[in-house]
């Protein structure tokens, strides 16, 4: 059975390989840098704009950085299940909260770092145009893409505004609820409302400004007006770079970072005392 | 003084019947005769263990395989068989040499020295140019012997050959024939062979079982047994013939000459030029009905075969008479077939003296 | 953001790898369950054909969760119940992990589709020579099924070369350190970096077309197929 025995040998020489692999990957790291690694969770959205902070960062600094983007429910789960993690940067102040409760963030290491706005967009041929958020009312598009607000921050923040608004005779939300297409994250939202016509969408303004050839804007929903979008960071309890933690999320808010988040169209909060909640 | 082989009670569900038998195997190679559908395959298959539905006792030896009662039911891998199916299932992955030695393990296990063995079973079988070859390009001949081989190199405690014959034309049949009966000269291991054809198992068998919807109906000796008036106009329909080991003696240019049985006797037997040397063995048929028989001398009559005989017995099938004659007393009697009305003509009875009448075309010889 | 190509072949070497891994992982339990659901009848076997489906009809994100309850600190795999850190989460180890839970399924039902394609009247012969099951599955059925088998594998490793919604969430997605293809390109659309996201998808459309070209042309019958 030649076939069969060079199967086996392939499988095996595989499995070591593999092994050899990896082991010299992790251990060729170790040895390389005395430098503290942080494990830096963030939301999504921020991917493009932290990794930028990041570079400059580790150009300047003796740390390395490592960053775990995906949703910040996703993160939770996360940060909950493992010990592992140095910061964290959460789209919204609830999934924070609930890290918080569960012990996991050092105290009053907790800081509003960033805030954002809502826009309102459509496909960039489309001839729509907004005055005013009431306008909602009038216009006949098709479907309302938000990210799911069950599950996104963006799209419960936009549910949270639409609530606040009303139609004639009813509330603006329960105008448009029929039409609402809940999508799993902003990046759909705008693929939504890109790809089909009649969609409009509510998404940040960073999301906007990353797709601003393909998309256009109809409606800037002014920090007044609508519902308090907060970024907030902490340090996690199980770091072991203590130093190396809060001295990452204190160049988050140095002049140098405040630039690129604005550069991407984040609102940097003002440098306040650490918040209670 | 019987060795006993194997003894067995067995009741087997089948479709129409059941298999219901009881048997005590006291000679080496026995043969399991019948029609198709009267439990043959079903009797072997459950020897090797494969009907796991069959209740009842076989004791192999000392060994017990079926036991009901104490609930025993060895699987076949501890029954030490050697499995000969008709559809042979020779290995598709594996030449012919990897076919031989898929038995090795318990050939080596059973204290057999292999590599003795296979030369053996390579030799006696003439597998010796095949051994390279893979098995989807052999001839149906060339697979019999393969499957054959396997079964004999895996060191088997028993033989089980299912219609060794049936898948094959009559040339073949004439081939392979003489490479059974090799293997149960050469080898000592006990054999029960399947057949619903007579010739194969007159050739190979000292004892035989006949079986008819999943009962016994005879046992003993093969050329009794299928000479019995109830039991032989089946095994005439399924080709029964006189079976005769001969030997060469000399060639002529479109005959050769065998002498008939083991001793040295003065039976001489005209059939067919064949090509092996003077000396050597092989076997001969000729079908009962295509004997005729002379009350005098014949002369000017192109047979070239015209042995005395004196008749022994004659029994009524019908329309037909059942005549044994024996030529002599070192050979089994010859069976001959003939309407009731030639035997009243002749005037026939037991201990008359008759010439037979055998044409050279109406011998088939098995080398 | 330009395309980055050593962070895209970063992603992909570092996938090819845990694929592989994930596949030799399943290959062997695999095959194993494959040939007891093929040729054996037990109580439960319906019950285990079932479980080993789960994967394929869960949605991804669901077995992700699963997996990180599993090996959570105070999960059944974690330090608290088991006394030492096995540091699943969030390595290269989850991903492997996560990648050999989703595939199995498919390696399974691929190898015990081949498994009962084998005549069993040769595994039966392969009994009245003396051959115990392992002996069976090893010298008889094995050889005659490899084709199938090499079908399963390489759809095993498909599987696990575009495995993300599981690995996402019990291994993260670090680039560097748990980011594969399939992540990268969901980072590279998060952050709307169209140029990364296409090149990373034509790659990734790549290695695919290979993956199943390749078991189709296995599963074709081959030429000198005899009557």
């Amino acid at each position: 059975m030649p076939t069969f025995q060079k199967m086996k040998r392939a499988l095996i020489f595989t499995v070591l390989l593999g092994w050899i692999l990896s082991g010299s990957a992790c251990t060729s790291r170790a040895s390389e840098t005395v430098r503290p690694e942080l494990l830096v969770f963030a939301a999504a959205s921020l991917t493009d704009v932290l990794k930028e902070i990041g570079d400059l960062y580790q150009n300047q600094f003796e740390v390395d950085l490592e960053f775990n983007f995906n949703g910040s429910g996703v993160l939770t789960q996360q940060i909950l299940a493992s010990s592992k993690g140095d910061v964290f940067v959460s789209a919204n102040q609830e999934w924070m909260d609930v890290i918080e409760q569960a012990g996991r963030v050092e105290a009053g290491a907790r800081r509003e770092l960033l805030s954002n706005r809502l826009v309102i967009i459509a496909d960039a041929g489309s001839s729509w145009e907004m005055e005013a958020a009431t306008d909602l009312c009038q216009l006949d598009f098709r479907f309302l893409a938000l990210g799911n607000p069950e599950a996104v921050p963006a799209g419960r923040y936009a549910k949270q505004w639409l609530e606040t608004l009303s139609c004639r005779d009813q509330g603006l939300w329960e105008a448009v609820a029929d039409r609402v297409s809940p999508a799993p994250d902003v990046r759909a939202v705008v693929g939504q409302v890109e790809a089909a016509h009649g969609v409009l969408g509510i998404v940040y303004q960073t999301d906007y400004l990353a797709a601003r050839d393909r998309i256009q804007r109809l409606y800037t929903v002014s920090p007044d007006q609508g519902p308090a979008i907060r970024y907030a960071v902490s340090r996690l309890t199980h770091t072991t770079h203590s130093q190396a933690a809060e001295s990452w999320i204190e160049f988050l808010f140095s002049d140098a970072a405040r630039t690129l988040f604005e550069k991407h169209g984040f609102l940097p909060l003002e440098d306040e005392l650490p918040t209670q909640d | 003084m019987s060795r006993k082989f194997f003894q067995l009670r067995l009741q087997v569900p089948l479709d129409r019947f059941d298999l219901e038998v009881e048997f005590t195997g006291s000679r080496r190679v026995t043969g399991l005769f019948g029609a198709s559908g009267s439990g043959k395959t079903t009797w072997l298959e459950t020897m090797a263990g494969l009907r796991r539905s069959a209740r009842g006792f076989i004791q192999f030896g000392e060994t017990v395989w079926l036991d009901s009662d104490a609930s025993i039911n060895q699987p076949p891998e501890q029954r030490g068989i050697g499995y000969v199916p008709q559809d042979h299932l020779l290995f598709p992955h594996l030449t012919v040499r990897g076919n031989l030695q898929s038995g090795r393990q318990r050939a080596a296990a059973g204290g057999h020295d292999f590599k003795s063995m296979l030369e053996d079973v390579v030799d006696v079988l003439e597998l010796g140019s095949l051994l390279e070859r893979g098995v989807r390009d052999l001839s149906g001949g060339e697979r019999q012997r393969v499957a054959l081989g396997r079964a004999l190199c895996s060191g088997p405690r028993l033989l089980l050959l299912d219609e060794p014959l049936a898948s094959l034309d009559l040339h073949l049949r004439q081939r392979i024939l003489p490479f059974l009966q090799r293997v149960r000269d050469h080898f000592d291991v006990p054999m029960l062979v399947v057949s619903h054809n007579p010739i194969e198992l007159q050739a190979l068998c000292e004892e035989l079982i006949v079986l008819e919807q999943g009962r016994i109906v005879a046992t003993g000796e093969p050329l009794q047994v299928l000479t019995r008036p109830d039991i032989f106009p089946f095994a005439q329909s399924q080709g029964f013939e006189n079976i005769w080991s001969a030997r060469v003696r000399q060639h002529s240019e479109h005959t050769t000459s065998v002498v008939l049985g083991k001793a040295d006797s003065p039976v001489t037997l005209t059939i067919p030029r064949v090509d092996t040397r003077e000396g050597s063995s092989l076997t001969v048929s000729v079908a009962a009905n295509e004997i005729l028989l002379s009350t005098t001398e014949p002369t000017h009559l192109s047979a070239r075969n015209r042995i005395p005989a004196r008749l022994e017995n004659l029994q009524s099938l019908g329309h037909h008479q059942l005549i044994t004659a024996r030529i002599t007393a070192g050979l089994p009697p010859v069976v001959i077939e003939l309407t009731s009305d030639a035997i009243e003509d002749l005037d026939l009875a037991p201990g008359s003296s008759v010439y037979l009448l055998i044409k050279t075309s109406s011998i088939t010889v098995y080398q | 953001m330009p395309t980055t190509p050593d962070t895209a072949f970063e992603a992909v070497r570092a996938t090819l790898l845990w694929a592989g891994l994930s596949t030799a992982l399943v290959m062997i339990p695999g095959t194993l369950l494959a040939y007891l659901l093929a040729r054996f009848e037990f109580r439960g076997k319906q019950v285990l054909s079932t479980l080993l489906s789960l994967p394929l009809v869960l949605p991804p994100t669901a077995v992700g969760y699963l997996l990180l309850r599993t090996f959570a600190q105070q999960g059944p795999l974690g330090r608290a119940t088991l006394g030492i850190d096995l540091d699943i989460l969030l390595t290269w180890k989850a991903v492997v992990i996560a990648c050999a839970v989703m595939s199995l399924p498919l390696v399974v039902r691929t190898a015990r589709v081949s498994f009962e394609n084998v005549n069993p009247r040769y595994e039966m012969m392969a009994r009245t020579l003396g051959y115990g099951p392992l002996h069976r599955l090893l010298a008889i059925t094995l050889p005659l099924s490899t084709r199938g088998l090499l079908a399963a594998m390489i759809l095993g490793f498909t599987r696990a070369m575009g495995e993300f919604g599981a690995t996402v969430i019990v291994a993260g997605n670090i680039p560097g350190r748990t980011q594969t293809l399939s992540s990268a390109i969901f980072s590279a659309q998060q952050s709307g970096n169209e140029p990364q996201a296409n090149f990373l998808l034509v790659i990734a459309l790549g290695v695919g077309f290979t993956a199943v070209y390749l078991t189709e042309s296995l599963s074709r019958p081959r030429k000198t197929a005899r009557p």
